[in-house]
């Protein structure tokens, strides 16, 4: 027998699972349940307590009422009953036996080949039996209405407008649930508060299609030339040149915008948007004195090092704070050069226009001066009443010397910045009059003929006519328009609809619409649906491949990973400000190095999956994806730009992997400081699928003591000598430890405050490790168990329900399969689309 | 107990209508302090919690002996003047565990994975206080200020939606006294009539989905039909709020809301604070819920740390130190409240309760909780030490029921608090 354990304990996943199925779905099972447990099952060989003697003889005394080694007990096994509780430890056991883990080198007693065969066809005689006799339920996804994503994307796509900006979903609440994503079925539920956002949304998007009145006019406004009507805030006025930005323009910290500051550039007097349409935003920028030694260095938060970055920016008419914003592109500007930009934008109406200079450095020029006159104004205290406040001010402005040279100095300082010689827009203009989205929503023909065409695209399936009746009643009494909005707020909108057993071709087209492209399907997909043709597996796979290779499913890499690895976290706890200033250095609004960092991951995944690479790669690798942003964050010379791009590692960076990357370094602390338990439980929990059980009750936690030389390994050394602790904590602290070189924002770090790091361990499978990189080799054994879990993830994400009894079997297949073609990500994927689990409800 | 009466829509419009003066501040400086006005006779109790989710240090806060001789402790000096009208607790907890994770659950003292298969829903005490109210007031409740991280929300309804919260004291003041133009008005009433008649067009549609779907899945679109009636229901009760106007503020409120900085946490939490006692004196709702917004950082004198950071004080003397500061802040905040309640006669009718989901943060405990009850008509002036198995719900039960809810248990309850009169 081979003396390998079983490295981390896969199975309470399973059992687990198992034990929501049976509470799920009580009254269904209730009758197969109670009926059966008094009766054997017929097919199972004569003498059934061949079992139980066997398990006295080798099993109980470590896996029973006494003892209960790695959470295994099998005492209440009964041979011949087979049902959706035991299911999962029955196979389990066949599998233990089958590989030789069980019973362990140092049992004390062995069973003889023959004995442990047949033991073995005896428990697959009666697992067999039990899906044969269907005394086994089969788990289906309940009915589950649309996420917020979801339904935000249907109604784009449906209507054919601009949801990203003018976003119907605004207020609505986020839908993250039990099962880690927001595709879970059993979170996804309506409530009356709900139901007043859809008819809101509803309202909305209705609106926003409409376009019933006359074609607007199309204007050019042209802005730098200052005797022109249009005028630019920001930039000093009377300048021949033209505006300048100098700095970046940080809402956080809420800038004060005059001529001399220049932050960023806006229009003033009323924004050119007046209609909702196409504009051409039309610039020429220049990029001035990147790197002037005489100022650069006193100027704060800025790195030389990096083309300037001109961000185009449209803010929401609602003038929140923080702004709702969205960026329509950043420029990396080349030295000196004038470049012409000219972007086309579906604006909507009264939204905002905003350039900023996006890593310029913080601070304005004005202080700058006011350093280099050495002249210092006087803070206002934390806490000072408004009265107070208004007092300094007045202090400060009575004081600064005023000179002539505060402006002159601000012409001839020479600072880095972005010059504007040209800003024009040109709109609003249509492809067509009315546009597309009008059309599509009010049809052609009279008005039944044209609802009913309308909810064969809404409902995403053919309705019966009795279906349609109430809408067609509602459009008699108060119009079209009302009619389209009960219809998307009726149920046949909001759920997904799925047939039981083998799904319709309409709705499998939405299942794998939904979980690639977070979108109702296409009209190239639907129409293979409706005529009978995604059925056949050749346009199935076709149909996965053309989904993959759009741009419509570059979210879903998004989507999954930043859920799956839950780089939320990295908001809800970021880290302290004053204890890691870096990761707010940079650019506009505080978040472009958070931002970058929590791309990185997803950027890695999504070239991993585009090239079919193996999902080895998760856990070590010898590149990763940064662009300037991140790479000035991990200490990386010679990425410039702030797209993405591949970086090979350095071995002595010590990245590579999941586990390099700060997004999960950070997400797996909390902004403060780091705990190996909670790292630990994160890697166990996320990427080997073994979450541990939870500590028992009445624990007391432990007092961080941050006076002395304690360090954290001290402080949990009783998970290792208490052997209560240790049956848990053994698998748990090894990785917690091994990643406490990298700090709560994921910068490497070899020493503590008062004590030097020691990122030394052993995992339970017995390999050890003295750093991350020897974590990394120890860990590589366990890739099968990365890709399970992977694979139950995505069939988690992809289906909304949680696995059961019956889909280990296909689960083990599916693994196997990959295993022999390497595990590329690629595989993976398609091979989880094509399941039985995923094509059925 | 009785049911408070509630006034017909009618008698509450003649009502304010007579009314016609612009209400004042009631918080001038000059009233902190002051004696309390004669109590007004209770026809309407009222509920205000104020929650927040990182905990007080806990060394400088609990005293050491219950009763009513309980000592006085550097933690709890500021409500010295509050004493005979406040109960402080000490070893209630929160049956959930998980630090900040189970530190949102204050409110239910259950995690949101549980609420689904309970019976109530998973309802926060404030919004089932809220359910006795709910056609009375032109709020049923007020949740103010509170986390945006979706994680974090801290007041349920029965259905489980998250009650959104006000987020900003403008919004607050928009919502308490900014009346709708005519026309506004007329359009909403059109959009509200609109809405009944789609209401009742998804209703039938909904009927007829029904029969087409497995007997699994008619239980779930039950969720949509009940969906459709509450917000029906919704519906009338806006339709009737719209006739009866609100009440009027004199400018300064509206000049002192205004000049609220939102980049300072201070300034925030004091206006909001001063808000409060306007929305029980204009009955615009009787439930009130704050959850204070643990921004990083605090805008008070001597702070130079992230409030996260702090509560990680791994017994450093000089962030122990920053933190008691805070901590005080909070609790010199909830005495003005309570000074500001009492002024307007209102103590006896109005339960405030203080309290956070974690009690360290250093420990990241959810046990031996920080909380204080004032008002309401309880007995007070005493410490209550918990000891024996009475959870959390055992007090939202009591205070529930002094409410005049009618109910014999709320949530994870086991009847009501021992030692609380």
């Amino acid at each position: 027998m081979s003396g390998q354990h079983l490295a981390f304990d896969r199975l309470h996943l399973r059992l687990g699972a198992a034990a929501l199925i049976l509470l799920a779905i009580v009254v269904a099972s209730s009758d197969t349940c109670g009926s059966d447990s008094v009766t054997h099952d017929a097919t199972a060989p004569v003498g059934a307590d061949s079992w139980s003697l066997f398990a006295q003889s080798y099993c109980i005394q470590c896996h029973g009422p006494e003892k209960q080694k790695g959470r295994v007990r099998l005492d209440h096994l009964v041979a011949g009953i087979v049902d959706d509780q035991s299911y999962g430890l029955w196979r389990h056991v066949v599998k233990v036996l089958a590989t030789g883990e069980m019973p362990p080198e140092e049992a004390k007693r062995h069973p003889m080949t023959p004995e442990v065969a047949a033991v073995r066809s005896l428990i697959q005689g009666g697992i067999a039996a039990a899906e044969h006799a269907g005394r086994l339920t089969r788990p289906e996804t309940p009915l589950k209405r649309l996420n917020r994503i979801q339904y935000r994307n249907t109604l784009r796509d449906l209507l054919g407008i601009e949801t990203t900006m003018a976003d119907p979903t605004r207020g609505f609440p986020d839908d993250r649930g039990g099962s880690g994503f927001d595709t879970g079925a059993d979170d996804l539920k309506i409530s009356d508060s709900l139901m007043e956002n859809y008819l809101r949304a509803a309202s909305q998007v209705i609106d926003e299609a409409t376009f019933s009145g006359a074609r607007p006019e199309r204007i050019y406004r042209q802005y730098i030339d200052i005797s022109n009507r249009y005028r630019l805030e920001g930039g000093i006025d009377g300048d021949p040149i033209g505006h300048e930005i100098y700095n970046h323009y940080d809402i956080e910290r809420g800038w004060w915008v005059t001529p001399q500051e220049c932050g960023h550039v806006r229009i003033i007097g009323g924004t050119p948007f007046t209609e909702s349409g196409y504009y051409h935003l039309i610039f020429k920028a220049q990029s001035l004195y990147r790197d002037h030694p005489d100022i650069t260095a006193k100027l704060r938060e800025y790195s030389p090092n990096r083309s300037h970055q001109l961000a185009i920016r449209l803010l929401s008419p609602e003038r929140t704070f923080p702004e709702i914003e969205h960026t329509v592109a950043i420029h990396d500007l080349p030295d000196n050069q004038i470049v012409d930009i000219d972007h086309e934008v579906w604006v909507p109406k009264n939204w905002r226009l905003q350039l900023s200079f996006d890593n310029g450095p913080a601070c304005p020029l004005w202080v700058l001066h006011q350093e280099l006159i050495g002249w210092k104004e006087i803070p206002t205290p934390p806490g000072a009443t408004e009265a107070e406040r208004v007092a300094i001010r007045k202090q400060n402005q009575a004081a600064e010397p005023k000179t002539p040279q505060s402006k002159e100095f601000m012409r001839t300082a020479i600072s880095p910045r972005i010059r504007l010689h040209k800003m024009a827009i040109d709109g609003p203009y249509y492809r067509s009059w009315p546009p597309a989205c009008h059309d599509a929503l009010y049809g052609a023909g009279d008005i039944t003929v044209a609802l009913r065409a309308f909810s064969r695209r809404a409902f995403r399936r053919e309705v019966p006519e009795s279906a349609l009746q109430p809408f067609l009643d509602l459009a008699a009494k108060d119009g079209y328009a009302t009619a389209v909005k009960a219809m998307l707020c009726s149920p046949y909108f909001l759920y997904l609809y799925e047939n039981d057993g083998r799904l319709s071709g309409d709705a499998l087209a939405c299942r794998l619409s939904y979980a690639l492209t977070s979108s109702m399907p296409d009209s190239d997909l639907s129409i293979l649906a409706r005529t009978g043709k995604l059925s056949d597996p050749a346009v199935y796979d076709s149909q996965i491949e053309r989904l993959l290779n759009s741009p419509a499913s570059d979210d879903f890499s998004d989507s999954f990973v930043s859920q799956w690895l839950h780089l939320r976290n990295v908001d809800k706890m970021p880290p302290d400000e004053k204890k890691y200033p870096e990761f707010y250095h940079i650019s506009h609004g505080y978040t472009g190095t958070r931002d970058a960092i929590v791309k990185e991951p997803v950027v890695y995944f999504r070239h991993l999956l585009a090239h079919n690479l193996p999902v080895s790669l998760l856990l070590d690798s010898t590149f990763t994806f940064m662009n300037d942003a991140l790479a000035d964050f991990y200490g990386v010379a010679g990425v410039d730009g702030s797209h993405f791009q591949h970086v090979a590692l350095e071995p002595g960076l010590k990245r590579g992997g999941l586990f390099g990357m700060a997004a999960v370094l950070a997400a797996s602390a909390n902004g403060v400081d780091t705990s190996p338990v909670v790292r630990g439980i994160y890697v166990l929990d996320n990427l080997l699928g073994a979450p541990p059980e939870p500590p028992p009750p009445g624990i007391k936690l432990p007092q961080t003591d941050l006076r002395g030389t304690t360090t954290i390994r001290t402080i949990l050394d009783r998970h290792r000598t208490d052997e209560s602790c240790a049956s848990c904590h053994r698998s748990i602290d090894p990785i917690g430890f091994a990643l406490e070189n990298f700090d709560a924002e994921g910068r490497w770090r070899t020493r503590y405050p008062n004590a030097p790091v020691d990122a030394s361990g052993t995992l339970p499978n017995g390999r050890s490790f003295t750093d991350i990189v020897g974590f990394k080799k120890a860990l590589a054994k366990e890739t099968d168990h990365v890709a399970e879990n992977l694979v139950r993830r995505l069939l988690t994400y992809c289906t909304g329900r949680t696995m059961g009894a019956l889909d280990e079997g296909e689960i083990e297949e599916l693994c196997a399969q990959l295993k022999a073609k390497g595990y590329g990500l690629h595989d993976l994927l398609t091979g989880v689309l094509k399941t039985r689990i995923f094509t059925m409800k | 107990m009785s049911k408070p009466t509630t006034t017909s829509f009618r008698d509450r419009r003649t009502l304010l209508k007579g009314i016609g003066v612009a209400l004042a501040l009631p918080w001038l400086e000059s009233l902190a302090g002051s004696e309390p006005g004669d109590n007004l006779p209770i026809q309407h109790r009222r509920m205000i919690h104020v929650t927040h989710k990182f905990g007080m240090y806990a060394p400088s806060f609990h005293p050491a002996t219950a009763g009513v001789g309980w000592e006085m402790t550097d933690g709890l000096r500021t409500l010295e003047r509050h004493r005979l009208r406040m109960t402080v607790f000490k070893n209630l907890g929160l049956s959930v565990t998980g630090g900040h994770a189970a530190a949102p659950c204050i409110l239910s003292d259950m995690k949101r994975s549980e609420a689904a298969s309970h019976p109530d829903g998973g309802i926060t005490v404030d919004a089932r206080a809220a359910e006795l109210y709910a056609t009375t007031t032109r709020f049923p409740m007020l949740n103010l200020w509170g986390n945006p991280d979706n994680d974090q929300h801290t007041s349920f309804a029965r259905s489980g939606a998250k009650i959104p919260y006000v987020t900003t004291p403008m919004e607050l003041f928009n919502l308490l006294f900014t009346e709708q133009t005519a026309e506004g008005k007329a359009a909403r009433a059109r959009e509200l009539a609109g809405n009944r008649s789609v209401l009742d067009a998804v209703n039938e549609s909904a009927k007829r989905m029904m029969v087409t779907v497995s007997p699994r899945d008619q239980h779930r679109l039950d969720d949509y039909f009940t969906s459709v009636r509450d917000a029906e229901r919704k519906l009338q009760t806006y339709k009737d709020w719209l006739t009866i106007p609100k009440p009027e503020a004199v400018p300064e409120v509206a000049a002192r809301i205004e000049s609220v900085k939102k980049s300072s946490q201070t300034m925030i939490y004091d206006a909001f604070m001063d808000l409060i006692p306007l929305i029980l004196q204009t009955d615009s709702s009787r439930i009130v819920s704050i959850d204070v917004f643990t921004n990083p950082n605090w805008d008070l004198p001597g702070i130079t740390d992230n409030y996260h950071s702090l509560t990680h004080h791994g017994q450093l003397p000089e962030k122990v130190a920053q933190l008691r500061a805070i901590d005080d802040f909070h609790l010199s905040r909830l005495a003005r409240l309570i000074d500001r309640i009492v002024a307007l006669g209102m103590l006896d009718s109005t339960q405030i309760l203080y309290s956070s989901g974690m009690s360290d943060g250093n420990s990241h405990s959810n046990q031996n909780l920080p909380i204080i009850l004032a008002g309401g008509g309880f007995t007070h002036g005493t410490m209550i030490d918990i000891q024996g198995k009475q959870p959390l719900s055992n007090l939202y039960l009591s205070m529930l029921q002094k409410l005049g809810v009618e109910t014999a248990s709320f949530n994870k309850s086991m009847g009501p608090l021992r030692g609380l009169a």
